[in-house]
């Protein structure tokens, strides 16, 4: 290649996506990578990492706190449906402890620190529901010992915070939502459309009761039946003046000027006439009679004269109707009203649901209440389950690390004992470890499912087993039980126990796989649910087969604890805490349950 | 790398790429999240004894050795270094050269 062609430029888009990889992510459906990519996105890559690493959980508090309000609260904002804080005793004491829960759990998460709140359900649980623990706590308990700090040690086991991040991920999604809430909602939405149609029917009642106010208004202008004459007059006067106040005007201007001199004479006709005295000048007040008879009898004059008046009226008719509505207006506009409400009734009355359909109405809506009370019930439980999921986050990620754990334990015996069994790898070896395998059927119920068949294990078939090896003689009693036992009795052919018992000769395979038989019926009682109770621990301490184990165990739990130092942090099991103190003076009131403990958390396991 | 840049801030825009190529990697699904648990625990972790140029480099060079999908970036990253070093040689030294001139022209 050219040294032209190759420079810092061409090397950099040789570097392209990958020295460039945020253009080309998008988003996700995976809780953990959707919270690291927004952390990255927002130029967050510390934070993203720790949410990838685990050191944080994905969630912030507005997150967790949204999710707990949407799927714990009933209660909505009216205007913008948003949910609010509950206002329910119950829902309210739910959203608070789920809350506090929830803040307990994160802490210990992402800072590793133990509250009450967090270990009290953990302690309950172990003490009522975990038969392999529940003993061992009694004993300590009956011995003064601190459960509390017993527990915390428990906590800090590994897998058990990686339990308990597992379940917050999945429980506090969120994107959870109660699915009952859209039905109550749908229901709620249905019941309210029929009840409008129904509230829209208008009954005979309505229409008289409507009728009845209208009378009652119309009832109120009979003391003012005098007032209403006067003004229907008026009113009829106007209007026959206004149709003739064109022709009246061209009345008046056309005798105007003969009327107004003619008027002005018979003004001061009258005026003379008012000076007089009838007893001594009557013939002169005769002359002026006939003068103004003869003026009121000149037609101009007379035109004029009534155009005059009528006009005069014409203008002072508004103001005398104005004066005498002022009283009656409210009462008209009253009876107006109360017309218009008994015209729109009456009106509405026709549209009417007929009485069928008002029938199924009331049938649909008695049904859709019926639907509403049990989606409202469903939906009460949902809240209920969820609450139960976040505030036993703690308990049921101690369940399922105890269990694990006795999965794990089981798992390593069992590999150490085929190991032992695979070095035969004559036909006749391979049918002895065959029947190694069968026999530990020995402690399981067969049930078939779908045309398959199952092995459950059974707690107290295993304890058979196991009593044998706690009897003197220890795994030597499996080995001989195996030698003495039928061949149907130990459900094997008869071939794989000729084999078997052939290879029971070698000393190796004697120890290996009889005791590894009693390990995996140890785990195998566990893991079914037997107690780790006094009697057990008795067995494991003062029997050979129990203690070669013990010995077995410290030793690798003597190497667990070195390797595990570090990771369990806070010197969880140094001697200077409480919990290593239980590997000290006490051991033998309560050390070897705990022991157990920690051979059946597993932690042995990574040092096997 | 910009030579500008203090040893923070170099910092800081490593652990952004390095980042984005591991999400990348997990939404593309070929970092599975138990690997990608541990890949960002160990950035974290080693991260944090980062103090100057050469403590950063071989930070990256023993974060690709580690996990291959960051051998692309950690090649590229060196390669586009050097050819920065080279270039900046180049430039310092036809600098000194038209100084030389300049100052020849002048006396």
């Amino acid at each position: 290649m050219a040294e032209a062609t190759f420079n810092a430029e061409v090397a950099r888009q040789a570097v392209g996506v990958a020295a460039n990889p945020e253009a080309a992510i998008t988003g996700t459906a995976n809780p953990i990578l959707e919270a690291a990519r927004v952390r990255y996105s927002a130029g967050q890559a510390e934070e993203s990492l720790k949410v990838i690493s685990g050191e944080v959980v994905p969630y912030t508090e507005k997150d967790v706190n949204r999710v707990l309000l949407w799927n714990l609260s009933s209660k909505r904002d009216s205007t913008t449906g948003e949910k609010q804080d509950p206002t329910n005793p119950n829902e309210d004491q739910r959203f608070r402890d789920s809350k506090q829960l929830a803040e307990s759990a994160r802490k210990f998460i992402e800072n590793g620190h133990i509250d009450a709140t967090l270990r009290g359900p953990i302690v309950t649980f172990l003490t009522k529901n975990s038969p392999a623990v529940a003993s061992v706590i009694a004993e300590m308990n009956a011995a003064g010992a601190d459960v509390n700090a017993f527990v915390d040690g428990l906590m800090k086991t590994p897998g058990f915070r990686e339990n308990l991040r597992t379940l917050f991920i999945e429980r506090l999604d969120p994107s959870k939502r109660l699915s009952q809430e859209g039905s109550v909602n749908n229901l709620e939405l249905d019941i309210a459309k029929l009840k409008a149609q129904l509230g829209t029917e208008v009954t005979q009642t309505q229409i008289d009761i409507a009728r009845t106010e209208l009378d009652t208004a119309k009832s109120a202008l009979t003391p003012h039946t005098a007032e209403l004459i006067q003004l229907q007059a008026k009113n009829n006067k106007f209007n026959e003046l206004n149709d003739e106040i064109k022709s009246i005007k061209e009345m008046y201007n056309k005798n105007r000027g003969v009327g107004v001199a003619l008027e002005t004479n018979k003004n001061d006709l009258l005026t003379q006439r008012t000076g007089l005295d009838p007893a001594t000048q009557q013939t002169q007040i005769d002359s002026i009679d006939v003068q103004i008879k003869k003026i009121d009898g000149t037609p101009a004059y007379a035109n004029y004269a009534t155009a005059k008046a009528d006009l005069a009226e014409y203008s002072a008719l508004p103001g005398e109707i104005a004066a005498l509505q002022v009283g009656l207006e409210p009462i008209q506009q009253d009876i107006q009203k109360k017309d218009d409400a008994l015209k729109a009734l009456i009106e509405k009355q026709k549209t009417n649901i007929t009485p069928q359909k008002k029938a199924e109405i009331e049938a649909d809506i008695k049904l859709k209440t019926g639907l509403l009370a049990d989606a409202k019930t469903t939906l009460e439980a949902e809240m209920i389950k969820f609450y139960r999921e976040v505030t036993h986050m703690g308990q049921d990620a101690m369940e399922k690390h105890l269990n694990s754990a006795f999965t794990t334990v089981k798992a390593m015996w069992k590999e150490e004992a085929a190991k032992q069994a695979a070095k035969d790898t004559t036909e006749e070896g391979k049918r002895a470890a065959l029947a190694v395998e069968k026999v530990q059927n020995l402690w399981k119920t067969k049930t078939t499912k779908g045309g398959l068949t199952f092995y459950k294990p059974d707690r107290n078939k295993a304890k058979t087993i196991l009593d044998e090896a706690f009897k003197a003689g220890g795994g030597e009693n499996i080995a001989v039980y195996l030698e003495t036992k039928t061949a149907a009795e130990l459900g094997i052919t008869a071939e794989e126990h000729t084999a078997l018992k052939e290879k029971l000769k070698d000393p190796d395979f004697r120890k290996a796989q009889s005791e590894g038989l009693a390990k995996q019926a140890l785990a195998d009682y566990l893991i079914a649910g037997g107690r780790l109770n006094k009697d057990m621990v008795n067995s494991l301490a003062t029997t050979d087969f129990g203690k070669a184990l013990i010995t077995e165990a410290r030793a690798k739990v003597d190497a667990a604890k070195q390797m595990y130092k570090d990771q369990l942090g806070n010197g969880v099991l140094d001697k200077s805490t409480r919990f290593g103190e239980y590997f000290k003076g006490n051991w033998w009131k309560w050390g070897i349950g705990i022991l157990a403990l920690l051979i059946i958390l597993g932690i042995v396991s990574a040092v096997k | 790398m910009d030579q500008n840049l203090s040893a923070e801030e170099k910092k800081k825009n490593l652990i952004n790429k390095i980042t984005g190529i591991l999400l990348d990697e997990m939404l593309k699904k070929k970092v599975d999240q138990e690997l990608g648990q541990e890949i960002a625990t160990y950035i974290l972790n080693q991260s944090k004894n980062v103090k100057d140029d050469k403590s950063l480099d071989d930070f990256l060079r023993q974060l690709a050795e580690k996990y291959s999908i960051f051998k692309l970036y950690f090649v590229n990253s060196s390669l586009e270094n050097q050819i920065k070093k080279t270039d900046e040689e180049k430039i310092s030294s036809i600098k000194d050269q038209l100084s030389k001139l300049a100052n020849f022209k002048s006396q």
